[in-house]
């Protein structure tokens, strides 16, 4: 081709049909797979979206460097602390998405055609070329045409000619994966630029609002102008102690606090408003109500995650100093809204361990004071979703899981002509090979081929 | 009650010591020449190994009142046995190949031990599930994506037989793939310039049907058992998305295991358009799902050992 002859548009057509021929390609694709889950596993080895000094801790620039360069300082510049999110990876992902629209456009909708169109063969070697080929007597032809019926073949029959198939939805199946798989991704980007996710904790009484919410750059979000009152927050025990779910009551009110709407969400069972969903996500003991003996008042203790565990499970407490000379104090512990667990310290040591409920004071040794817990305040902590890409993802996987199903199918199709004393017969499938050769074999056989 | 259990424990040393025999007896019938009725014990040790599953399954389930079998590790271990011995049944029986037996045998067995002699004992037993766990999509999510599990790796194991089968071919020419261009016989009698194509194929003479050969047969099986896999891996991975949406609020967080999830069905995904490129046939999708059953082990228990997240058994409220 002699270049100086094209014009501008024709090189620029050139070009255009070169990138999108190359955006479109299986190979592409296939690289790109493999690409987004090398990356992907960097995750998965890095703890992710932990603050620095957890890095500068863990991979270290001098003396041991985790694989001889993975220093904190290489983590950080890559972004490796948060790679989901970094502009390489999501690059990555925009280049595939990209890919998919292109080579939907460009391959698959051919494809479909192209399986579509079929013809009648006039010539016994043009059957012969079939993976799948056989010869039966002539007479047999409406037998063939039974045969075939009774396997759900879909036929066309001119004369001496036939052509069969079956599982067209096979041909379908994968473009509908293809555009459910960009739906998915547009409704991801779409719910990222248009939604927001926050986290919020309240003791009973207390209510919370979105007025400090900080939509991210880019982001087009209307955070709601409605507040939550926590009215309740309680835990649900089974008969031997576990816990079974946990319940927070919440009214949704508006700036004059007026009650739009209520609901008793649990795990699982969210409250959903004005778009906004609000999760059961997280619990934690708030504070006690606590006193030294029926003469004192009652005080309000605040708890404090604890670093250690009891039991195995997340604790909350508070060190309450009863003579600062002699280093005598109360630890009071919780993991759960039945009861307290009270440490009588002294120096160091624990001295002494009361279990303390609502109702069940304990005296401490022969001293006047009475250890008393009126009640275990637990707080809930609730996530609040809004995402309005949730309906195009939904959908997205609902078309997903029919396209992938339907690409299970195998596209058959069976070619016959009668000519002379012979019916040739030619077959192919474009994936169930193995069990297609069985029944092509039994068809042959069933019309009493001379094959083998 | 009580038979219920002493049930369990009988079906569970059952399994485990079915299995390890069948595995040796899979090796033993390929490694000293094919002892017919060797072979036929092999496949009947697999046929009890995934009914005495099936029966330990049954019997927890009988016990707990869960409406699914997957509760904990011990019962999610058993599950994926049974499912993988069944896969392998089907695989064999569409194939009419044992030479799947050789590889899918001993990770069914793996498995089987794992759970039995490994785990410590108080993780064997039943127990309640946690109140995040309480949930039918959760069940629906950790059922599917156990039972793809199964299908994708005897697939894979179907992969392993294949690159075994045709270790000493340097390429080998296949006529099923996917694009259906490729539904035309192998051998041209007319085309002398087809290279090395057909190194498998028996000479036969036309109008002859041509049945795949062994190698054929098993790269197609594969092909199909993890066409089988990949739909149920989907549905797992969304109703996974789905539950986590309704329960807190993100129906994808980049958790480890979602994330391995994720890779798995990308290498998959990665091995079904391979066998769909001209060129790519062959070996290299077949190293692909083995890869892929690689990464369906690290999705399934490796992560467990690399990151805590979300999905280490009875997370969220410990
Ligand atoms: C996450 C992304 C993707 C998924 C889950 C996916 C899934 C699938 C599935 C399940 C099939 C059927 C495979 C079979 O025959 O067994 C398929 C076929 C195909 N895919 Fe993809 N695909 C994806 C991305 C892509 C991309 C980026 C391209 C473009 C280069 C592509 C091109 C094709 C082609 C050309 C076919 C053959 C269609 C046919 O057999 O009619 N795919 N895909």
């Amino acid at each position: 081709m002699a270049l100086q002859k094209l014009s501008f548009p024709e090189i620029w057509r050139e070009v255009r049909h070169e990138a999108l021929t190359t955006l479109g390609s299986l190979p592409l694709a296939i690289v790109l797979f493999l690409v987004i889950a090398v990356l992907s596993i960097t995750g998965t080895v890095i703890p992710q979206q932990q603050d620095w000094t957890f890095y500068v801790e863990k991979y270290p620039d001098k003396g041991a460097v985790v694989l001889g360069f993975l220093t904190w300082q290489r983590i950080i510049d890559w972004g490796l602390d948060d790679v989901y999110r970094t502009w390489w990876f999501i690059g990555i992902l925009v280049l595939f998405g990209t890919s998919l629209i292109t080579c939907s456009f460009l391959r698959q909708i051919p494809m479909l055609k192209a399986a579509q169109r079929w013809r009648y063969y006039d010539e016994p070697r043009q059957l012969a070329r079939f993976a799948l080929y056989g010869e039966v007597p002539a007479e047999q032809l409406d037998e063939l045409n039974q045969q075939l019926k009774k396997k759900y073949f879909r036929i066309y029959q001119e004369g001496d000619q036939l052509y069969a198939n079956r599982g067209i939805l096979g041909r379908v199946g994968p473009i509908l994966v293809h555009v459910s798989i960009i739906l998915i991704l547009v409704g991801g980007v779409w719910g990222a630029l248009g939604g927001f996710k926050t986290q919020r904790s309240a003791v009973p009484g207390d209510s919370f609002d979105f007025k400090d919410l900080k939509p991210a750059q880019l982001a087009f979000v209307q955070p709601p102008t409605w507040r939550v009152r926590v009215d309740d927050f309680r835990i649900g025990n089974r008969v031997d102690g576990s816990i079974r779910q946990f319940y927070s009551d919440l009214v949704v009110l508006d700036a004059q606090n007026r009650e739009l709407t209520r609901k008793t969400i649990a795990v699982n069972q969210p409250l959903v408003y004005d778009g906004v969903t609000l999760y059961q996500a997280s619990w934690a003991v708030d504070s006690v109500l606590f006193r030294f003996g029926p003469e004192d008042e009652w005080v309000r203790i605040p708890f404090e995650g604890l670093a250690q565990k009891i039991n195995g499970q997340e604790t909350w407490g508070r060190y309450l100093p009863l003579d600062e000379k002699n280093k005598v104090g109360i630890f009071l512990a919780a993991n759960n809204l039945e009861g307290v667990m009270a440490i009588l310290y002294i120096g160091d040591k624990p001295v002494e361990t009361y279990r303390l409920r609502p109702g069940v004071p304990a005296a401490v040794g022969k001293t006047a004071i009475v250890l008393e817990v009126k009640q275990v305040i637990g707080s809930t902590g609730v996530q609040i979703k809004q995402d309005p890409g949730i309906p195009l993802v939904y959908l997205g996987f609902g078309l997903l899981m029919v396209g992938v199903c339907m690409s299970y199918v195998s596209h058959t199709q069976v070619w016959a002509l009668r000519k002379g004393d012979r019916i040739y017969l030619g077959g192919k499938t474009n994936r169930a090979q193995v069990s297609f050769e069985r029944e092509f074999a039994q068809i042959l056989n069933n019309l009493g081929a001379s094959h083998g | 009650m009580d038979n219920l259990v002493a049930l369990q424990k009988t079906l569970d040393d059952l399994t485990c010591y079915v299995l390890i025999a069948t595995t040796l007896a899979y090796w033993v019938h390929f490694a000293f020449g094919r002892l017919g009725w060797l072979g036929e014990v092999a496949t009947a040790g697999m046929v009890i190994g995934c009914l005495t599953s099936a029966g330990l399954l049954t019997a927890r389930w009988l016990e707990s009142g869960h409406p699914f079998p997957v509760s904990n590790l011990y019962e999610s271990l058993f599950f994926l046995c049974w499912c993988l011995t069944f896969a392998h049944l089907v695989a064999e029986y569409s194939s009419r190949q044992k030479v799947i037996g050789v590889f899918t045998a001993p990770f069914a067995a793996g498995l089987a031990a794992f759970a039995s002699f490994y785990l410590p004992v108080q993780l064997q037993v039943s127990a309640p599930l946690v109140p995040a766990l309480d949930s039918n999509w959760l069940m629906l999510h950790v059922s599917v994506m156990i039972f793809s599990y199964g299908f994708v790796m005897a697939g894979g194991a179907t992969a392993m037989a294949y690159l075994w089968v045709t270790r000493r071919e340097q390429q080998v020419e296949l006529k099923g793939n996917s694009i259906g261009s490729g539904g035309m016989r192998r051998v041209e009698k007319t085309s002398p310039d087809g290279g090395s194509a057909g190194v498998l194929t028996m000479a036969r003479t036309a109008p002859a049907l041509q049945m795949s050969t062994l190698a054929e047969t098993l790269d197609n099986v594969s092909y199909r058992l993890i066409g089988l896999g990949f739909p149920l891996l989907t549905i797992g991975i969304i109703s996974g998305a789905v539950w986590a949406n309704e329960a807190w609020g993100s129906y994808w967080s980049w958790d480890p295991k979602e994330t391995w999830s994720l890779i798995t069905w990308l290498i998959f995904a990665a091995y079904l358009h391979a066998r769909l490129t001209v060129g790519w046939q062959g070996k290299r999708p077949a190293i692909l799902a083995v890869v892929g059953f690689a990464s369906v082990w690290v999705t399934y228990l490796g992560v467990n050992f690399l990151a805590e997240g979300l999905h280490s058994y009875g997370f969220f409220l410990k």
